[in-house]
Parts: C-alpha cells; structure tokens; sequence
C-alpha cells in the first residue's frame, strides 16, 4: 500500500505543472432549444482535463482555458452532450438540444465506472432520489420495492430498524450468503446483518445498509447479471446495489445551496391473525364439551363458553389466585356463588401503538471551479408499534473534491453514522410478545400488570399461565430488553489523473469501519429460557477495506471507430472480530452487568478474509450502433487452498442499435431500438475458514433447554467440530446468457424492455447435512448445481405530456425460476430453516425453498384417507408441500401531475408463492385461533374412507381432536398451515406539490411538500399478519411465519426546502 | 510523444509492483480460524464427552423422557411429550439425539482412541463410555452403523451393522476396556469429571455394563442370566461408585430434566406410577420422585390417560433437582441384575429374596428415604414371595428403582411386561400398543440411503425377537 502513495505523489507533481500554463478566458451563455430559457446548472468542462464549471442560473458561464486546448464540452441531464472547438472568439454561445430518447443518459456500473446506457449489452434500472425521498423508508432500500423487475425486497421484521431481505434473479447459492454487494460511491461496504438471527428466535436486527441516509443517495443502480457485475468479481456475485451519494456542484453567483427535508410518519400494525373471543381459558375435564372448565393459570383455551359464565369475587374461587385475575374468577352463570357481573373478554391487540418516526435532515452545498463540497446532517428517530422498540440514526457526513491544477482531481468522503435501537423479543422466543399475546385467551387480561409483588419483597411476573410458559408481552416490552448502537464511518480518497485527453488514471481507497455494541436481558421471572436472570454484552467490530487502480483509455481510432479501455487491480480486506460474554442467573434484580452472574461464559469470533484481483474492460463502438463489451477478472483469495485460490473468468456482451441503420434511422415510430446480449461466468471462493476441522468448545443441547456450558464446573472442554473441514474446495462458478431488447416509440412516449435471462451455477460451494454417522453433521463442498432463467419486462408509456399535464405509468413484471439441479451425492434435500418438522429446504430437482414438512396419509388421487372414526391419519415422514417462491411478480407505477400538485401510485403484486402460517398452527392448539370458535359445530372431513368410498361421517374440531390428537400445527402436519401468500398492494401512495415555482422571485430555490402512504391497502388470501414477513429475517429461509411481529401500513407527510 | 511513453512505463511499472504485493497481501495462512484450535489434549475431549453424554446420551430428554412417558412414569400433557403419550414419536423429534450421539459422544470417543495409544487408562474409559453409548443406541433403534461409521467424507454412507454385530462390538470394547483399565502404572487421566480418572471404579463400571448387556439378550438366548451372573464379579460394589454424571445448581450446570421442567413443562407424573409408589406400596421414596402437587386435598397425584391437569404432581428431586445426577450404570442396577439372574439361574428362594431385598435397600439408600418402618413390612411381605411372583416382584422393584433410566423400557420388552403395564387405551386405533422402537432419525433418512426404511414405533429390536408359541 505504501508504494501506491508514493507512486500517487508522483503523478501529483506531474499534475501540477499544467497550473503554469497559458490560458485565455472563455464565456457565454446557454439556452434551451425548446424554450430559449437560460439553463442552469450545465457542467462545463475541457475534455482530458479538470477544468471545468458549471452555468449559474442565468445560464452563464466563464471558463479559463489554456491555449493548448481546443474544445469545451457541454453536459446536462435530459440534453445531448455537445463537444464545440474553441475559435479565436472569446464568446462561446451554446443553444441544447433536447435528449427525448435519452441516448445520453449515463448510468454508474461496476467499480464506478459511468457508461453511456445505449452502449449496455445488459439491463439496468435506476432509481433517483426523488423517488427514494417520497417513499419515506428509513432503509433505502425499501423505496425499491416494486419499481425494479426480478428483484425482491422483503422488509422482513414488521419492527422498527428490523433487517431487509434483497433477492435479485433469486438465489446463486444455496446455502451461504445470497444478499447483494452494496457499493457506495465506487466502495464496496459491508451490508451483513448483524447480530442476525441466525436462530428461530431473539430480536430481529438491522443489516447494515440502514446506516446510509437515504436523504444523502443520489441514485441506486441495482446491477442484475454475471456481464453487469462481472468486473466486480466474486463478491457481487448475487448482484449489486450502487449507491451514488450527492456531491456539491459550483453554481456562479450562489455559494452555498441549502436543503433541508423533514418527514413524520406515522405507523399501524396492519393485518392481525383473527382470534375468538367466545370460549374462556380452561380444558375439558371429560371427554364431552359439556365437561369444560375453566381454570386459572390454564394454557389452553379450551373452556366454557364466556356467555355461560360469570365473574365471582366468592374466597372459594377466587382468594388463591387473585392476583392473576383481578376482576374475579370464572363460576357458571348457574353457580349459586356470588357474582359481580358476567365473564368479560379482551382485545389483546390494544397491546400495539401507533409508531411514530421523525426524519430530518440538513446539507450544505455548493463550491467553486476548483473546489466543491457537500455537507449533510441527518436525525432519524422510530418509535416502533410494540411498546418501547426503538430505532434512531444519526449521520454525518462530507463529501469534497478539488482541483490542484488542469490535470488532477483529489475527491474524498467521509459518512460517519450512528445507528441504534431498543428491540423486543420476537418468534418463536417463549418471550416473543407474539407467542405471549396471541396464546392468552380473550378472558385474560395482559395488560392489568405485568408484575406482581411477592411475600418475600421481590415482584414475579403476571402472566396468563401464572408466570410460567410464556412471558407477558407487558412484561417482555418492559423487562426484557435488547439494545444496540453501531458507530460506522465509510471513508474514501479518490485522485484523478488526466494524464492525456484519452488516458486517465485513477486510484481509489475506501475504508467501512464500524463497530457494534449491544446488551441482552432477560429479567429474573422472565418464564423464559433464562428464569434466574440473564445478561449478555457483545462488542463487534468490521473492517472492510478496498483499493482500486485503474487506467482509462478513451480514444476514437480510424473512422467510427471508439475503444474504451479500462484496467484495474484490486484489493480488499475484510476482517470481523466479535466478542460476547453473557452472565447467567442474576444475584441482584435488575442489575444488569456481567459481574451480577452466577456463571459467566465468553468467547470470540474472528472473521479474515483477503482478495486481489486485476481487471480489464474493453469496450469497443462502431458509429454508435454497435457496441461490443468484453470484461476479464483474475481473483486470488485467502479462503481457497493454495494452487486453487487463483481463477480468472471473463464476459462478453453486444449491443446492436439497429435503428442507427440507415433505412430505419430516424424513422418516426421506432426511433430508438437495441438488441443486447450478452456471456459471463462468474466465480465465487469459499467461507473463510473452511479447509480445517477444528475444535469447538462444546454446547451441551438438547433442543429443548438451555443445556450445559463450559466452562463448567471449574472444567472446560473441547470437541471436534461437528463439521468437516474440506481441504479440496475450489472456485464455484456461475454462467450467465442475458438477452434483450430496449425499443423506444413515439418521440418515447412508449418504452418497452425485455430481458430473458438463464443462470447455470455448478460446483456451486455449500454447506452440505451429511449423515450424522459420518462422525459430523455437515461439510463445506463443490457440489451443487443450480439453474435459473427468468423473463423481466419494462413498459413505459407516458399518454400525457402537456405543460400542465403529465401521466405516465411504468410497469415491470418479472417471473423467475429457480431450480436446484443437484445438491450434494446422496444428498436430496438440505436443510434452510425453519423447525424440526416444518422446514424450508433446498431439494434436488425442485424449485429453491420447497416447504418441507408432514402431510396427511393420502390415496394414489391426492385424497386425505379418513380413517374410521371420522378424521384424517398423519403420515410419519415428511414430504415437500409447497413452494415459498412467487410465479410472477409485477409492480405497476404511476405519476400523474397537473401544473405543480403530483399524484404517485405504485401498485406491488405478487402472484403465488406460499407460507407456512405457524402462528395459526399453533393457536388451533390452544384454542385461541378464529378457526377453534367453530368447536361445537360438526365437520365432514373431504377425502375418503378406508373402504375408499366418500367419506360422510361427522365430527366436531374439539378439544381432542385439536390438543389431544394431530387436529393443530402444534400437535399435527404442517399441510393444513401452508398457505398462499401471494398479494397485490398498495405499496405507495404519494401526493406532493411543488411551490417552486409560486417562490420563484424569494431566496428560496424549492419547496415541496408531500403526503405519502405506504401499506394502505393489501389484498391477500394469507390467513394472518402481512404475509410480507419472515421469521428468520433477512436469511436464505424464508416463507416462515411463527408469531411474527405484525407489518405496518404508514401515513407520512414530508416537506424538502432548498435555499 | 516522449513524455507519454516515460508515463505508460511507470504505469507499467505501478501495476507491476501491484502484482508484486498481491503474492504477500495473499497469504492463505490467514485462512486457520484464530478462534479454533485444530489440535486439543485428550482430557479436555473427555470432559466434553462425559458432559454430553450425561445431559443426551444418556440423560436426554429425547431418551429419558420419552421412554419415561411410555414406561408410565411421567404423562405428556402438552405438545410433543403429549404426543408421545399417544404413541406419537417423528423421525424429527429424535433427531437431536441421534446426530449428538454420533457426533458429539462417539466421533470424540473414537478421537480419544485414535490419541490414546500409550495411555490405557484414557483409552479403557473411552471404550467404556463408547460401549455405553452403543449399547443405549441400539437398545432404541436397532440396526445402527458403527463399523462404516465415524469415517467423514470418506464414506458419507455407511452401512447399517446388525443389531447382533453392534453387540458384539460391545463386548469386545467392554473386555479390552477391562484389559485397559487393568495395566499397571498407567499415566494419570485429567479431564474425567465422573471418577476423577480413577481406573478401578472405571473397572467397576466396565464389568457391570458387561453383565447389563449380556442380560439384554435373555429372551433369545437361555444363557444370558449366567453369563449376566459371571460378568458381574468385579462390578459396581456401592452406591458411592455408582458411574453418574452429577449437575450442579448453577445457570450453566443444571440436569436436563430440571432444566426441561423450568423451561418447557409439558409433563407431569403418570397417575399408574404415584397409585404404585403411594397406593399400593406406601413407598417411602415417594417424596423423592415425585412433587407436591398443587392441590391441597391430594399432595400426590399424577394424570391419568389424556388428563392434562396442570397441578399434578412434577418430577421429584431425585431426577429433577438442578443438581440430579444422571446414572450411567448404578449398584442399584447391579444389584437388581444379581437378583433376576439368581432367580432364573433357579437359585435358592432365599438368596433371590435377599439379592432383592439388599438392591431395593441400595434404591432406597441412594435417595436417602426413611424406610425404618417400610422394610420391615416389606420384608415379611417378600418372605412369602416365590416363583413367578416373586420374579415379577424384582422386575417391578427395578422398574421403581430404575426411575426415569431408559433400562427401564429395556427390561420391559426383554421381559414382556411382566410388570403388567396397561397401554394407552385413549390412543388411536392404529397406535394401541405401547412401542417398542423408535424411527430412524430424520438427518439419516434424508443423507444415508442405508437407512433401514421399514421400521415403525412397534418394530422389534434383535434381541426383542417375539416370544416362540408355546407349545
């Protein structure tokens, strides 16, 4: 590294001399073609050079040029760039002409690099600030949903600061990391979720791109195939995300532009699982409804009717548990005890609150022809719809370049971010406030208290089940707390040479830094895993470091003829320690620190990977019509064996604007029309760490407790890990064919895109389940193969386009299929998440995601096998059930403006795709679910009797069939939980206006002001929450619903003010 | 034109030396996990082992409890334990213990043997423990691999040994554990949290898992009991050498069962074990193995067939204490397996129903009851006891004595319930039997196509061959 900063100084000298040369000073003024209007804002610059400026808003310009060059060109967005040779005049005038084809249009592709969209042989999508500002997310990344084709976006928690899944052309691998690379500004940033969930239960966390602001993103460019990503390499392997930051731009006449946004949002738990409210807590005691009773501190909800029944203060009934139900205990209305009035029910769902998150933030911008900055603060503050789950984030951060002298350009950033948040037990937890609260019968009320004095001076818990089972979701909001606070500064340098007007050279280093904190309490009487008390603090710290070189070559050589060359070389650090220690069973209440255990464990993680890499990209034009791609990428990395760490892979794309021919150019109806296509292989290394079998210390479990830990007892132990390590790994690879077509009608009124993609990974790297009898349960293998081909089309059409009027409508539709070839030798199926008996799989031959788990015994037809008393017979092994993954799925935008005021609706659907709806398995079982308040009522089972004729006999869904039988999720196959979690909703709904125009002739340069809903509308047939959820967060499994934390619908009102 | 070409060389030269520090900047050393060690001494492997062993190999859960719960010491009254209770068990509900005994348990045994050459005493404890583990796995599922087994990639697929073979094995490990155990002047062992590395108590315990697992083939081969007998000599020889795994009551230290009963519930104690212990026995441990109940007008109670009545009497301390030990192979088993083996070797009356009479004294010991006024009465009661009688006497004492021990669901299937317990008349028709083998483990179904793949709750285990018609 050292030797580049001497090498960069170097260049900097050479750079210098350019400051003594002679110039002459050049100005004028630049108008529209269109309205004649003065444009402001234009970029300004001598090609090969840093001179440069930009228009004021009088559309005026002055630019010292030296003698020795003999052209200026001109750039803005939505006109055609024009390169014009200075004359001897000192006056330079220039009218622009409209782009309407936008055959201009540049967008940022790998390591940065801009690229004229029309010379892509892939498809791209950006997403502009405007958009990502209206949708009011506090991930960006959430604004993407709906508007990018074949990517899928899943806000996965329903909590505030909660983790968000990104899927883009489904999965390339099958069980390792298959989130895409975020790239901010040309650095590749570690977007991993920390302190995830890895277990089916504890707190949903962030991933990391929530650190970034999305007040201070430019534009995201989502990069979708092996050819768009290929010069990234290995870790873009499932796609990139590229972030491009605001910058400050020199403005003659104004110094400084300020811009300040504010927002409030206000959010609602939206879909609910339905409950019923007529039977009371209790069980039956006989083996006939008549025999229900209820009873305090029951787990089930299978008791007497509440109208039968009264509440009583008689002491007979009610003096020993009092406290738990403080209005009385349940007696029959026939009882002759005495009563105060009849059995009353609760809404447990007045639990939820109304979250609230407050966004503001403040940049400073502007510069000068030789310097240019940006300066943003930004505050962002959630208050979650579960009482005390909080997020906030602050950020800080500064972007500069400046000039030192014509031929060198020093830019740099610093973002620096605080992120943090309160978050509350959730899933499958025994402290979940979902388990709690939904298991808690209607006659029950949680929120009485959640804490109950005891004889002995202390406090036990209240809950339903009296303080056992599961905590009360008071008490688990209250007592039970998780919080966190990542302190995170993304840094970049960045020098550019211009060593000749078609060769410049650039050097690039980032550095991601952050660190995490977070403390873990389990209250004493927490019914959970932990009764005694618990404290857990973990530290992690993150450094991802990058460093590119890079030579650009420009140059139009002979007739028509341009090459643009690029060569690179790379290199990256990536390095993660994390330390944990937690105290188990507390001596003081409420003392939360590691020196109040009774036992106290803590152990290191440690995470180091290194990469170099040398790249080029070639591409190569010919009359602006044909455009022929050609990228290479040689990786060495630390994580393969030595003699199998080195790979090179390479990719070739061409695009073909046929329109440019000469029978067609210019014609009326097509004006625009590309055929692109193009190869790529893309090759991945290994999880660090994988060639050895190590040690581990130990974890005695069971699965069902907490088990034994060392050290212990004054011993500690090791024992051999449980997985293999494979010493034979090599580079997995992906093949990548892209074909498409971009077509552009009627002055571009009607825009139409179509890519189909095909997808062939093999020696595909995962984590494979072995036979435990192997001596372990899993190894790292080259084994599987996967294949995945989608269609993605994009129509634009814009019916109006007036002054005053303008309607557009954009819509994407994206269908994927993804299916797993093979996955190990002898291995049909692995393991992604989920329970022991309600899985999400990978299996062989099937589409990726297969819901795996216990059927009913069936007929050669399909038809349930009805045994002779009535109800159905489970089968003893499981068998695939389902599919998590949509068929399709569309997203259907549109803007429809009249003068100033803007009306924006995005319209998100997804059709297909299942989920395992655990939550209501679960709540058959104990009586709480809508589905139980039908127990009296008779039932024919559909399917047929052991005779195979129709079955026609009657049941009752009762108590014994739901808790004593296999008649719940709980209790029996998970075939009756999985359900269709397809929808179409309303994903934004957006009204502004803009009083820019009304301020024109005041110090303020804009004023917007917007009212945005999100969620507002959801149409689905999935019995429970928003069936946008996974338990698991943002991890390969997804499609599993066990009391999860509700989604949200929101209602937020923004206002952006420039001046 | 000069001047370009000097900066294309030094360009050239930049990305010469870039390719020059790319071979240190990747250095694939860097990829040895600093967390993990790839090499560790023998006793910390020991400590892990017998620590796994005693909260899942032995005193799991997914062994104690559900066999508890069919042998009708315990009911399930909610979720999978309830289940159980009617029959039910999945192929994923024993997974964990499969994969643990396999990895965890034998795949470390088998490392301390590879290590151990040059140290009897580890390697003596390891075939022992090994011994154990086999013996245990087998008892519930049959055919198991052990001689393909432990082989990592080498062979993902290995095949299933008979149930006859896997006991030969553990003969075999047992007799050159005994030789082991035997040398003198061994190394000293560290690590061995259960007899502080003691090798005569690892004898002790060696001779008498021999004779457990001689008598468990008494239903197909006559001679088991007096081969049972002669392995005995040598074996466990008081309750204080009982081989146990001991918890203790911190966060991190707790027995299973405790911990199970903190943290999920799901079972009581079964009304047909407390009516034997309180009813028809008046049995002085009863406050050992069973709770207080909740309800003040009966301090003891289990729930019947499909009552789930949350009050009911819970595990007792005896098995359920924070710091419970978990038997591995006891005196108290000792002494019962001397006491059904004289009875069948057709030794006096008298001997037998004073082997009886010393083993439930043993049981009686080990839980510290009062039975200054019992014995007595159960002596004279014992004293009139002969014949068939009084071997369904012992069979029933040890199936008292062996609380909560998967032996237990051994002897009830070597001996066919001659202790004459009722199934699950509540059960399904299709599952009205009490099982007598538990489904392969869903891990090896999906990964090891050997999998035997006809087996169901109520197959039969080698040993547990259908009794031949009487003719």
């Amino acid at each position: 590294m050292r030797k580049f900063t001497l090498i960069l100084a170097l260049l900097l000298m050479a750079g210098l001399q350019g400051v003594f040369a002679q110039t002459r000073v050049i100005s004028g003024t630049v108008t529209s073609s269109e309205d004649k209007q003065p444009i402001p804002g234009v970029t300004v610059v001598v090609p090969g050079t840093t001179i440069g400026t930009n228009t004021g808003l009088d559309g005026k310009y002055v630019l010292a040029v030296p003698t020795k060059y003999t052209s200026i060109t001109f750039s803005y967005v939505g006109m055609k760039t024009v390169e014009v040779p200075i004359g001897t005049s000192t006056t330079l005038d220039l009218v622009m002409q409209d782009d309407i084809m936008n055959m201009d249009e540049v967008v940022v592709t790998a390591i940065g690099i801009p690229r004229e969209t029309k010379a892509l042989s892939y498809s791209v999508q950006e997403v502009g600030s405007d958009e990502i500002m209206k949708a009011s997310r506090t991930d960006a990344v959430n604004a993407l949903q709906g508007k990018v084709s074949d990517v899928q976006i899943i806000n996965a928690a329903g909590v505030a600061g909660g983790a968000t899944y990104v899927q883009i052309r489904g999965v390339q691998s099958i069980n390792l990391n298959n989130q895409p690379l975020y790239i901010v500004d040309g650095i590749p940033i570690s977007g991993s979720e920390s302190g995830g969930i890895y277990g089916v239960d504890g707190v949903a966390t962030s991933n990391r791109n929530i650190d970034i602001s999305p007040d201070d993103i430019e534009s995201m460019n989502i990069l979708k195939g092996g050819a768009a990503t290929a010069l990234y390499g290995l870790r873009a392997a499932s796609g990139a995300i590229v972030i491009t930051t605001k910058k400050g731009k020199s403005s003659p006449g104004k110094k400084i532009t300020v811009n300040f946004n504010t927002y409030v949002q206000f959010d609602k738990v939206s879909a609910l699982p339905k409950l019923q409210n007529q039977y009371t807590q209790g069980h039956w005691t006989g083996d006939s409804a008549n025999s229900a009773e209820w009873f305090s501190g029951d787990r089930l909800t299978w008791g007497p009717r509440v109208s039968g029944m009264s509440l009583s203060q008689d002491p007979s009934v009610w003096n020993t548990w009092k406290n738990f139900d403080p209005a009385g205990s349940l007696v029959p209305n026939s009882s002759s005890l005495s009563k105060t009035g009849p059995a009353q029910t609760y809404n447990p769902y007045d639990f939820f609150q109304t979250g609230v998150t407050t966004n503001n933030s403040i940049s400073l911008s502007g510069g000068t022809d030789v310097s240019t900055f940006y300066f943003s603060f930004s505050d962002n503050q959630s208050k979650g719809v579960v009482p005390n789950n909080k997020f906030r984030r602050n950020t800080f951060k500064i972007t500069g370049d400046t000039k030192l002298g014509e031929k060198v350009k020093l830019s740099g950033s610093a973002n620096y971010m605080i992120t943090g948040g309160d978050r509350i037990q959730q899933g499958s937890n025994t402290s979940g406030v979902m388990l709690g609260l939904l298991r808690t019968p209607s006659t029950f009320d949680n929120a009485a208290g959640y804490i109950l004095p005891t004889e002995q001076n202390g406090t036990i818990q209240r809950s339903y089940r009296h303080g056992r089972g599961y905590d009360n979701p008071y008490f688990t909001a209250n007592k039970n707390k998780y919080s966190d606070q990542v302190n995170r500064l993304i840094g970049n340098v960045q020098i550019d040479y211009y060593a000749l007007k078609w060769l410049s050279v650039t050097y690039r280093l980032g550095v991601d830094w952050w660190g995490r904190r977070w403390n873990d309490q389990m209250s004493m009487f927490s019914s959970a895993a932990y009764p005694d008390g618990w404290n857990r603090d973990g530290q992690e710290t993150s450094k991802d470091m990058n460093s590119d070189l890079m030579i650009n070559i420009d140059k139009d050589f002979a007739k028509d003829f341009n090459l643009k060359l690029l060569l690179g070389q790379n290199m990256t650090q990536q390095y993660y320690k994390g330390l944990q220690a937690s105290a188990n069973g507390m001596v003081i209440p409420e003392y939360y620190n590691l020196n109040n255990g009774t036992t106290i464990s803590a152990y290191t993680v440690t995470s180091e990977v290194r990469r170099a890499a040398f790249y080029g990209d070639l591409q190569l034009s010919w009359k602006n019509m044909l455009y022929l791609n050609l990228t290479g990428r040689n990786d060495w990395t630390t994580t393969l064996p030595q003699g199998k760490n080195s790979f090179f892979y390479p990719s070739v794309g061409l695009g073909w604007i046929f329109t440019e021919l000469p029978g067609l150019k210019d014609n009326k109806v097509l004006p625009y029309g590309k055929i692109r296509i193009s190869y790529a292989i893309v090759a991945k290394d290994a999880p660090p760490y994988s060639t050895i079998t190590y040690y581990n210390t130990p974890g005695v479990l069971d699965g069902w407790t907490t088990g034994l830990s060392f050290p212990w007892n004054g011993n500690n132990a090791f024992a051999l890990s449980n997985n293999l390590g494979n010493n034979q790994l090599k580079p997995e690879k992906t093949k990548t064919f892209e074909v498409g077509t971009d077509l552009k009608f009627y002055q571009n009124r009607v825009g139409l895109s179509y890519t189909f993609f095909n997808n062939k990974g093999q020696d595909l790297i995962l984590s494979v389940p072995i036979a435990a009898t192997t001596g372990f349960s899993s190894t790292v293998m080259n084994a599987a193969s996967m294949t995945t081909y989608g269609h993605e089309v994009t129509l634009d059409v814009v019916p109006i386009k007036s002054k005053n009027w303008t309607w557009d409508i954009i819509v994407n539709w994206s269908q994927i299929k993804n299916n797993v070839d093979a996955l190990a030798p002898g291995i049909n199926n692995v393991f992604l998440g989920g329970f022991e008996g309600s899985e999400i799989d990978a299996f062989a031959g099937q589409p990726y995601r297969t819901i795996y788990g216990y059927d009913w015994v069936r007929d050669s037809q399909g038809n349930m096998v009805i045994g002779d008393d009535g109800y159905p017979i489970m089968k003893d092994n499981m068998t695939a059930l389902g599919n998590v993954d949509p068929k399709w799925t569309a997203g259907v935008g549109t803007n429809l403006r009249w003068k100033d005021l803007s009306l924006y609706l995005l319209f998100d659907i997804k059709y297909g795709g299942q989920m395992w709806n655990g939550t209501r398995g679960a709540l058959d079982y104990f009586g709480t679910s809508q589905g139980t308040a039908s127990r009296d009522e008779w039932y024919t089972f559909a399917g047929v009797n052991t005779l195979g004729q129709v079955n026609t006999k009657q049941v009752k869904l009762d108590y014994y069939w739901r808790t004593q039988n296999v008649g719940s999720g709980f209790t029996g196959p998970m075939v009756d939980y999985v359900e269709n979690s397809g929808w179409v909703r309303l994903r934004t709904v957006s009204l502004s206006y803009n009083f820019t125009k009304l301020l024109k002739k005041t110090f303020i340069k804009g004023l917007s002001v917007y009212f945005t809903g999100t969620n507002l509308w959801v149409l689905t047939k999935y019995q429970g929450i928003d069936p946008e959820t996974n338990l698991l967060g943002a991890s390969n499994a997804q499609g599993i619903d066990y009391f999860n934390m509700p989604g949200t619908k929101s209602y937020t009102v923004g206002l952006n003010l420039a001046f | 034109m000069k001047n370009i070409n000097i900066k294309l060389i030094g360009l050239v030269f930049l990305m010469a030396l870039a390719l020059g520090s790319c071979k240190k900047w990747i250095n694939t050393d860097l990829n040895v996990n600093p967390d993990s060690p790839s090499d560790v001494p023998m006793s910390s492997i020991l400590t892990g082992v017998e620590a796994n062993m005693g909260y899942n190999t032995i005193g799991g859960n997914d062994l104690c409890r559900v066999t508890s719960i069919w042998m009708q010491y315990f009911q399930g009254i909610a979720r999978q334990s309830q289940q159980t209770t009617n029959y039910y068990l999945l192929e994923s509900d024993i997974n964990n213990l499969w994969v643990t005994d396999y990895t965890n348990t034998m795949m470390n045994l088998q490392t301390i043997i590879g290590k151990a050459s040059g140290n009897p005493t580890y390697k003596g404890i390891a075939e022992v423990l090994l011994a154990n583990t086999l013996g245990i796995a087998t008892d519930v599922w049959g055919a198991i691999p052990y001689s393909a087994a432990f082989q990592g990639v080498a062979n993902l697929t290995p095949a299933f040994d008979s149930q006859e073979s896997i006991y030969a094995t553990i003969y075999s490990l047992l007799d050159d554990a005994i030789v082991q155990l035997g040398t003198d002047g061994a190394p000293t062992v560290n690590g061995d949290v259960m007899y502080g590395g003691e090798p005569l108590l690892w004898l002790q315990a060696a001779h008498s898992l021999k004779a457990r697992y001689l008598l468990h083939k008494s239903k197909i081969d006559g001679t088991s009991w007096a081969n049972a007998l002669a392995a005995l000599q040598g074996g466990i020889g008081s309750n204080d050498a009982d081989l146990q795994f001991n918890f203790f009551d911190a966060a991190n230290g707790q027995n299973p069962l405790y911990q199970f009963m903190n943290q999920r519930g799901d079972i009581t104690m079964h009304k047909v074990f407390i009516d034997t212990l309180l009813n028809v026995r008046h049995d002085p441990r009863l406050p050992m193995f069973a709770g207080v109940s909740m309800d003040t007008a009966r301090p003891y109670f289990g729930n019947g067939w499909n009552e789930v009545n949350g009050e009911a009497s819970l595990p007792g301390a005896a098995v359920a204490a924070a710091d419970a030990p978990v038997p591995f192979i006891t005196f108290v088993e000792t002494l019962f397996i001397q006491a059904e083996c004289l009875y069948k070797t057709n030794a006096s009356v008298g001997q037998v129903r004073a082997a009886l009479i010393a083993a439930v004294t043993a049981s009686m010991d080990k839980w510290g009851a009062d039975y200054s006024v019992w014995m007595p009465i159960y002596t004279t009661y014992i004293s009139f006891a002969a014949g068939e009688p009084l071997y369904k006497e012992i069979m029933t004492q040890k199936w008292i004595a062996l609380y909560n021990q998967a032996e237990s669901f051994v002897d009830w299937r070597r001996t066919d319930n001659v202790i004459g317990l009722q199934a699950n008349p509540l059960a399904s028709a299709q599952r009205n039997e009490i099982p007598r083998h538990y489904p392969e483990a869903q891990s090896e179904v999906n990964y090891n196509p050997n999998t035997p793949n006809n087996i169901n709750l109520w197959s039969r285990v080698w040993w547990d061959a259908p009794l031949p018609a009487k003719k």
